[in-house]
């Protein structure tokens, strides 16, 4: 099912007057998708998971499901499955209890299931009760997440990863049309992290349904994402596949948000198309900018090659050494330090002179609002 | 510190005997003012006839708690305390609740209920009370007048007219009497119920109701299936410490009906309470016997709270739900 965003806006009446958390969104999630929210906190993306939710209502725009627009519509009919940050399990009951929960407390959801069993008995020319029907599909949905093992426990029984998967069986027993998780992994540890995101991928890939997470961490949104929406003080600053978004930021803010390693981020000058940060001449060619640039190149995109006349020389004032990777830290002969990858095995120490090569289509100028101005 | 003993040690553990020493201030005053008083009641309790002023007695006995037991004026105690605790708590805890939930879900007003809703907990009971049985006066009182209006007679409340000689009056006396003595307990019990209830609601994570409303749960089922299992600690207290202060209740009672716990014409002491029992009892403390027979009603009292609250105790393991 295919989720539209319509210049969609949320507004909050808070003490010192009125707050706009989202400003005018308006994206489209494909069906079948995996797509993050990814932003840092109060920016305004988990509003927006909860308006799709319909737990908060729109201040105005819509929100439109296979183009069907249901931003009246009430939560309970949308057909939303949400895991809730801190998973809201019910701690009173059992895991089994909480997956079902669900399906027996809505007079709606009972109608549902039974014209489903009706037919699933028509087709098999079986004679399952509603209770067995129940049975099955939570035991379906806990075999999914890898859970089954847990079902007569309670959630206080449970570690974290497990209450984590339990919430999501919870979200999908009732078959929903879009799954929604807000920040889904950030209870847990960093190796159960990666663990569990991979799980949610196997899921959503094996049910096929819509889904939305809300996350802070960019590592987590570019590794299992098929799409991305950057979020900033409530408004959309760049929508589209992962490794699009990180080679091609739309502005500044995206090119600093994303990246393991920070991104370079160094005043340079353009004057009659070349680029020269200092003295150095980094670019030529460039078109649309001019005068004083913030010049953005990624550490990864920086090779370090022989000191030569046709790039860029630094010298090496600093080597950080952090597990298996090498940072570099080089500065130009004016001051400004660009910070580059090494490899594992080449001799470089400091006071070195290294010469800069960079990527093509690795540089990105901002002007002074953020705007991208030229990548090239 | 050259004076210490060397620690005695058992098993793992140690036990240093300055810490005994820094335990010994509570010990004592809680020996003095607690231990020994009780103690002290149950032995006095099982002497016959004991006289205060010289500390004689006849012998030890129990004479005094069968005494007690045979007395009509007991059981009738007993009759009104179990009215007040198994009757007239129920139906607050209930009315507590409903006010505290609806208080929960409105946000504008909801500090000047609250405020509304505690009053009668900062008001004088003795005073509250003889306003409450103004209320209920005969000629004067609110309630008889609200009555007046929907065209009912003005009824005797708290009268004892003729409760003497016929039985079935005397009767009707005291429904009404309980009667007031209910809406009293109800109006006095609300307050900090409200509170506690509301309290225990408010730490009720919304995360719940937001899960449980995305899945089309009927308001009825969250109370039953969420937000009743999640408030059973807050209940639990609130029970039993209510029950424990309706075995307390005398002020009330004094206030609603006078020193002689009932109408005027009432020689029965109608409305009497177990602790007002302990307190005529006790009455003048010199005669002989007097504090003897005041001492095993209070011990009889003491039982049947302890043992009520164990069982209360036992049954909460099935229903209340702790974290």
């Amino acid at each position: 099912m295919q989720v539209r965003f319509d210049s969609v806006t949320k507004q909050f009446q808070g003490k010192k007057g009125v707050v706009t958390a989202v400003d005018r969104l308006s994206l489209t999630i494909g069906s079948g998708k995996l797509v993050g929210f990814l932003g840092p906190s109060g920016c305004g993306k988990s509003t927006s998971l909860l308006m799709i939710a319909g737990i908060h209502p729109l201040t105005d725009g819509r929100i439109l499901f296979d183009e069907r627009d249901i931003s009246a519509l009430a939560p309970e009919k949308r057909g939303v499955g949400m895991v809730f940050q801190n998973y809201a399990l019910y701690p009173h009951l059992t895991v089994r209890q909480n997956i079902e929960f669900p399906l027996v407390n809505s007079k709606e959801m009972k109608r549902k299931l039974k014209a489903e069993l009706t037919e699933t008995n028509a087709k098999n020319g079986s004679n399952d009760t509603l209770k067995a029907f129940v049975s099955a599909r939570v035991l379906d949905a806990a075999n999914l997440v890898e859970i089954a093992d847990y079902l007569d426990r309670k959630p206080g029984e449970l570690s974290g990863g497990q209450q984590q998967r339990v919430a999501i069986a919870r979200a999908i027993v009732k078959r929903p049309s879009i799954l929604l998780l807000d920040e889904p992994l950030s209870n847990l540890d960093a190796r159960l992290r990666v663990q569990t995101r991979e799980e949610i991928r196997r899921i959503q890939r094996k049910t096929g349904i819509t889904t939305v997470f809300v996350t802070h961490d960019q590592e987590e949104a570019l590794n299992i994402c098929d799409e991305i929406a950057i979020i900033k003080e409530g408004v959309l600053q760049q929508y589209g596949v992962p490794q699009d978004v990180y080679d091609n930021p739309a502005n500044r803010f995206v090119a600093e948000f994303l990246g393991g390693a920070r991104i370079n981020l160094l005043p340079g000058r353009v004057q009659n198309g070349a680029l020269t940060i200092g003295t150095q001449r980094f670019a030529s060619g460039v078109a649309g900018a001019e005068g004083a640039v913030a010049v953005g190149i990624r550490p990864e995109n920086i090779i370090g090659c022989a000191p030569s006349g046709s790039v860029p020389v630094a010298t090496v004032v600093r080597l950080t050494r952090l597990g298996g990777v090498t940072t570099v830290e080089a500065a130009l002969p004016d001051g400004e330090t660009f910070r580059l990858m090494k490899e594992n095995g080449s001799s470089l120490k400091i006071g070195d002179k290294i010469g800069l090569r960079v990527l093509k289509n690795a540089i990105c100028l901002f002007g002074n609002g953020g705007e991208k101005l030229w990548q090239g | 510190m050259a004076g210490l003993k060397k620690p005695r040690v058992r098993g793992e553990k140690k036990y240093d005997s300055t810490a005994y020493l820094y335990l010994l201030p509570a010990f004592v005053l809680l020996a003095v003012f607690t231990v020994y008083p009780v103690v002290n009641t149950v032995v006095t309790s099982l002497k016959l006839d004991y006289r205060f002023l010289t500390g004689d007695f006849v012998r030890f006995s129990a004479q005094h708690y069968a005494d007690i037991l045979n007395d009509a004026t007991f059981r009738r105690a007993c009759v009104n305390t179990a009215f007040l605790a198994f009757i007239c708590v129920p139906l607050s805890m209930l009315i507590s609740l409903i006010a505290a939930l609806l208080l929960n879900s409105v946000k504008k007003l909801r500090g000047f209920f609250t405020t509304l809703f505690y009053l009668p907990q900062v008001t004088n009971v003795i005073a509250a009370g003889m306003v409450f049985a103004f209320l209920f006066n005969t000629n004067f009182g609110l309630v008889n007048m609200v009555l007046g209006w929907f065209g009912v007679d003005p009824v005797a409340w708290i009268s004892g007219v003729g409760i003497a000689k016929s039985a079935a009056l005397y009767n009707q006396a005291y429904a009404r009497c309980l009667f007031i003595l209910m809406v009293y307990s109800l109006w006095s019990g609300l307050s900090l119920k409200v509170i506690l209830f509301l309290g225990g609601l408010q730490n009720i994570n919304p995360q719940y109701y937001q899960a449980a409303r995305l899945d089309g749960t009927s308001r009825w089922n969250i109370f039953r299936k969420i937000t009743f299992p999640l408030l059973s600690p807050t209940t639990m207290y609130v029970f039993i410490t209510s029950v424990i202060t309706a075995f307390k209740a005398y002020s009330a009672v004094v206030a609603l009906f006078g020193n002689s716990y009932g109408p005027i014409g009432d020689q029965s002491k109608m409305m009497i309470t177990i602790v007002g029992y302990i307190i005529d009892a006790l009455g003048d403390y010199l005669s002989p016997g007097a504090i003897s027979i005041a001492s095993a009603a209070a011990v009889i009292l003491l039982l049947i709270i302890m043992a009520l609250t164990a069982l209360q105790l036992k049954l909460s393991k099935k229903w209340v739900h702790y974290k």
